[in-house]
């Protein structure tokens, strides 16, 4: 649904696949190109975190934007290793 | 000025990214050229920048106050008289009442200023159809303005507002275009129940239902009313497609004695059980009008999503499902034109359309086509582009399809320079009978080529296809090239998905014609077509 919502922003060729394995961003050392650059970042985290806390089956389940960028060579690989990341933060807490 | 695919300067001192973006998404084949952050400033100051080298079709302008601070009003004010001279459309967006900053909301000096600038934008657009002005907290941001401030968007980002506030910049945007090219919204087709009016009108009663009096919800629908008939005085029309029996609704909107709406302010309904959408369609056919200028108004979301599906042309907007937020809502819809830049014909085009009722009854009456159109007393008059007709001239190029020879769109400027431009030649075409002014009808645009006149524009309403206008808009174009002592008349159609009409025409006028080039000579000019009296102003 996050992509879906960011995707309704974008032009063609710049949105995201709604696939687990969708690289986000494109860093060094990796061969795949991601469709974001630091806006586009923002806004798809943006998106996701305004629908965790609507809608009903994800309310109470939260992360920090701010924290995800930081860490963002780990939780930002791709879409999968975005959800372990929220997933694992919120068992933690 | 290209409006269908415009060049759009978006001035901001914050990032603009999302507003560019939406406005890519929303404004067909439009390229966006954004400034960077905080930087408006010197921007302004900057006479020789090389973003003011270019020239722009829409510039839009959005700071906030802090940006402009070290300017006094009297400054932004040359500044915004310059810079609006490098678009041929400028969109403001006013400076925020305290919304950009809670604090300056109990700072009076500040909110002193902001009256002050918004008062000079104001006064800078007052009057200039293609300048304006738009209250963001009107339009835009709505008065929970926290609720669309993203704290993560802006320090990350410096993006201030939420995306959605720039979406509907884009909506805004793509709505001005709109009207400006003569596209927005002509009919209002309205549900009745729990839209129009609190209730279900079959089961209880017209004596029962909200509608004004001392009820929050009856007060909601009575303003409702007000909203439309206020749309009605700028020039839109009205229309009611309901499932309900037709007398007992007709009933209500009769004797209900809080009704605002009266029976005259329609001018059409479909009061039955039959599909919305194609009582829209019907409605739609008879009054002789393009989906793309109805917008449907219904509170029921499966009916809106039914004619979202059907006609998708169609304006459906989303009605909050609270009632008593309809009106406020509507209020600020940017479908409807906001500022009555509707031409004479549009204004009177609900008298028209009972003109035309009344001509196609007397077209039953008359055993030929020709009796028919005698007895129409018609009376055609050709007459030179001039500045009391151009605005109408350019929405009628713009907006016809079915005849229309080569489908060219130009705004009210390039028409003008073209029309005026050496060898070229643009004639209007009005036309009235026994019944009424059926008004600026048609358009021919004719260049001087060698020996012989060539068509660039043959455009005619389809509210008078099929009356002999089009014999005598080719006639009087042969009697101009005899009188410009030129030879011939030469017309290339330009085919389109839907100007087929205008192909047959031609042909049926036309005996020498080859792939989609028509051609008459000057020694074979006729007389116009009898019956019709044609007032020619050729010069």
């Amino acid at each position: 649904m996050a992509v879906e919502e960011y995707n309704a922003m974008q032009e063609e060729d710049e949105q995201l696949e709604p696939r687990p394995d969708e690289v986000l961003f494109s860093r060094a050392g990796f061969t795949k190109e991601g469709k974001l650059d630091s806006m586009g970042l923002v806004n798809f985290l943006v998106t996701l975190d305004e629908l965790l806390d609507n809608e009903e089956e994800t309310v109470g389940i939260w992360f920090d934007i701010s924290e995800v960028l930081e860490n963002k060579e780990t939780a930002l690989k791709d879409i999968n290793t975005l959800a372990d990341y929220i997933v694992a933060k919120n068992k933690k807490t | 000025m290209s409006l269908e695919a415009p060049r759009i300067l978006l001035l901001s001192d914050v990032n603009m990214a999302n507003a560019a973006a939406w406005l890519k998404k929303k404004v067909k084949s439009c390229v966006v050229q954004e400034v960077p952050f905080n930087q408006i400033h010197v921007l302004l100051i900057d006479e020789e920048h090389a973003i003011w080298k270019n020239r722009y079709d829409i510039l839009i302008w959005w700071c906030r106050k802090e940006a402009v601070a070290s300017f006094t009003t009297e400054e932004l004010k040359k500044h915004v008289e310059r810079i609006s001279n490098k678009a041929d459309v400028s969109i403001w967006i006013g400076f925020g009442g305290g919304t950009d900053n809670p604090v300056d909301q109990f700072h009076l000096s500040l909110r002193k200023r902001v009256y002050e600038l918004n008062d000079m934008l104001a006064e800078h657009c007052m009057e200039q159809p293609t300048q304006r002005l738009y209250v963001p907290e009107e339009y835009l941001i709505g008065n929970n303005w926290e609720e669309k401030i993203s704290a993560d968007l802006w320090y990350h980002t410096k993006t201030l507002w939420h995306k959605s506030v720039y979406e509907r910049l884009a909506e805004l945007t793509q709505n001005f275009i709109k009207e400006l090219t003569g596209g927005a919204v002509k009919l209002i087709v309205c549900d009745l129940d729990d839209t129009l009016w609190g209730g279900i009108v079959g089961d209880d009663g017209w004596q029962n239902l909200h509608l004004g009096g001392h009820d929050a919800l009856g007060e909601a629908f009575a303003d409702i009313q007000m909203q439309l008939l206020e749309w009605k005085r700028r020039g839109v029309m009205l229309a009611i497609v309901s499932k309900n029996e037709e007398e007992t609704a007709l009933e209500a909107i009769r004797r209900h004695p809080e009704m605002r709406l009266k029976e005259d302010d329609f001018v059409g309904w479909k009061i039955n059980w039959n599909d919305k959408a194609e009582n829209i369609e019907t409605l739609a056919r008879e009054l002789n009008i393009g989906l793309q200028h109805i917008m449907f108004l219904d509170d029921n979301p499966a009916e809106r999503i039914r004619v979202k599906q059907a006609l998708p042309e169609v304006m459906v907007p989303e009605l909050p499902s609270n009632k008593l937020a309809v009106p406020f809502y509507l209020k600020t819809c940017l479908y409807v034109p906001i500022i009555n830049r509707i031409s004479k014909e549009d204004k009177e085009r609900a008298v028209l359309y009972h003109q035309e009722q009344a001509r196609r009854q007397a077209a039953v009456l008359h055993s030929s086509k020709e009796d028919w159109i005698r007895s129409l007393e018609m009376k055609v008059m050709i007459v030179p582009l001039n500045e009391e007709n151009l605005m109408r001239a350019s929405q009628l190029l713009n907006k016809t399809n079915q005849m229309n020879l080569r489908t060219r769109r130009m705004s009210e400027q390039e028409l003008w320079r073209w029309a005026k431009a050496e060898g070229n030649l643009l004639y209007t075409v009005s036309v009235e009978d026994r019944f009424g002014s059926a008004g600026l009808t048609g358009l021919l645009g004719l260049r001087i080529e060698k020996n012989g006149l060539i068509l660039e524009d043959f455009v005619l309403s389809c509210r008078v296809m099929g009356r002999q206008v089009e014999a005598c808009m080719i006639t009087f174009a042969l009697k101009l090239a005899a009188h410009l002592n030129l030879k011939y008349v030469i017309a290339e159609f330009i085919p389109t998905a839907k100007n087929n009409p205008c192909k047959e025409l031609f042909s049926s006028l036309c005996n020498n014609n080859q792939d989609f080039v028509f051609s008459w000579e000057v020694t074979n000019l006729k007389n116009y077509p009898p019956g019709i009296t044609v007032v020619e102003e050729m010069n």
